[in-house]
């Protein structure tokens, strides 16, 4: 007799038990494949070729550590390229001490303009600085660049649709550390950030959000922390079943700090779209080279698709 | 970015009362990496359960596979 491969619906739990334990595999409620997409599918228009032209300008203008010329022009060109898709930019500049003395940095937070007052509920994610070294010329391709190039896509094509309303872009300034990642250096752009909105009484109005980091390695592998917002990590993995791409969203097993936490921290679920597993990361070799237009592509599409239909549906 | 925690040793014994819920948390963290999905370790003493969650047909073939479990062996 010949079994064929169990038949598990939707909302069905399957319990096997070995000894004294009970190992349950649990079909997880799993919106994508019940409703049509109600943006058109959107997630379709995400350009990886676009992104990766993004990040190509940006590479083309060298290292961009806090308070460099270079990242200055890096600012120029996002507050351009976000305007131009019609976005309204705010500079959310301080200062704050480093192991270097004092450093400017700048966040950069789009919204959309658009009637009423309600005020944007979820967050985009990036980190746009790229980590100071004195010894090796680090262009960060993928660290720093990849999720800048990818949110700066992300933001035109939700420029054409009725959800930008509900998104708040934000570009992070200082996410690497000086010298080593400890409370008070690394993360400066976040925490400056997540107290603002919660000193503003604001926090509450924002459910969430998605960061970017290190998205763009050729070989993608998409390796989620550990403690990951629930509910967000099943809405990303579903989006990426529902795309064909859920072999690239894994789980990282060591917990990683990155500029979701701060976020975290006050309450806000944010989840961290990070590649960990990038050999290159944080050497002269994280080069244009290393990353490619589908692995953005990948990315870009997956969340587009969580952001239809599940997190602003 | 950096990490929070360093990744488990290879000491990692089943212990897990005298160890504690780092180990149920750390072995938990495993799993997820292990099989790429979200899973949950309920431990106690004498028995527990462990939840592996899919999302669609697809994903549970690839973690019937990683379990090392063919899904249409006879």
């Amino acid at each position: 007799m010949t079994r064929t491969a169990p038949s598990f619906t939707r909302g069905q739990r399957c319990r096997l038990c070995f000894l004294s334990a009970v190992v349950s595999i649990v079909p997880s409620a799993c919106p994508a494949h019940s409703h049509p997409p109600s943006q058109g599918q959107l997630w379709k228009e995400f350009s990886g070729e676009r992104a990766f032209a993004h990040v190509q300008r940006l590479v083309e203008l060298g290292p961009r550590p806090p308070g460099s010329e270079a990242i200055e022009k890096s600012r120029t060109y996002i507050d351009n390229e976000l305007r131009l898709a019609g976005w309204q930019v705010t500079r959310q500049a301080f200062s704050d001490d480093t192991p270097r003395g004092k450093v400017d940095f700048v966040n950069l937070i789009a919204r959309f303009p658009a009637p009423g007052n309600a005020p944007p509920s979820f967050l985009l994610c990036s980190h746009y600085d790229t980590k100071t070294f004195q010894t090796i010329r680090f262009v960060g391709a993928n660290d720093g660049g990849s999720s800048t190039g990818l949110l700066l896509e992300l933001a035109r094509i939700l420029a054409h649709s009725n959800l930008a309303a509900k998104i708040e872009l934000v570009f992070f300034d200082g996410e690497e550390a000086f010298e080593n990642f400890t409370a008070t250096d690394g993360l400066y752009g976040s925490r400056h950030f997540a107290e603002e909105l919660r000193d503003s009484g604001n926090a509450k109005s924002v459910r969430g959000g998605i960061l970017f980091d290190m998205i763009g390695d050729k070989s993608l592998d998409v390796t989620l922390p550990p403690d990951s917002p629930p509910a967000l990590t099943r809405n990303i993995f579903a989006a990426a079943d529902a795309l064909g791409q859920r072999a690239h969203f894994t789980y990282l097993d060591r917990g990683i700090g990155d500029d979701h936490s701060p976020l975290n921290e006050i309450g806000i679920p944010v989840i961290d779209l990070i590649d960990f597993d990038f050999p290159p990361w944080h050497t002269a070799g994280d080069t244009l080279d290393k990353i490619s237009a589908e692995s953005l592509e990948i990315v870009g599409r997956v969340a587009l698709y969580d952001l239809v239909q599940f997190e602003l549906k | 970015m950096l990490f929070k925690q360093q990744p488990p040793g290879e000491d990692s014994g089943l212990n897990f009362s005298a160890r504690g819920s780092a180990a149920i948390e750390d072995l938990q963290n495993r799993l997820q990496r292990h099989l790429g999905t979200h899973v949950t370790l309920h431990h106690g003493e004498k028995r527990g359960r462990i939840e592996i969650e899919y999302y669609g047909s697809d994903d549970l073939q690839r973690i019937l596979t990683a379990l090392g479990v063919n899904a249409s062996e006879s």
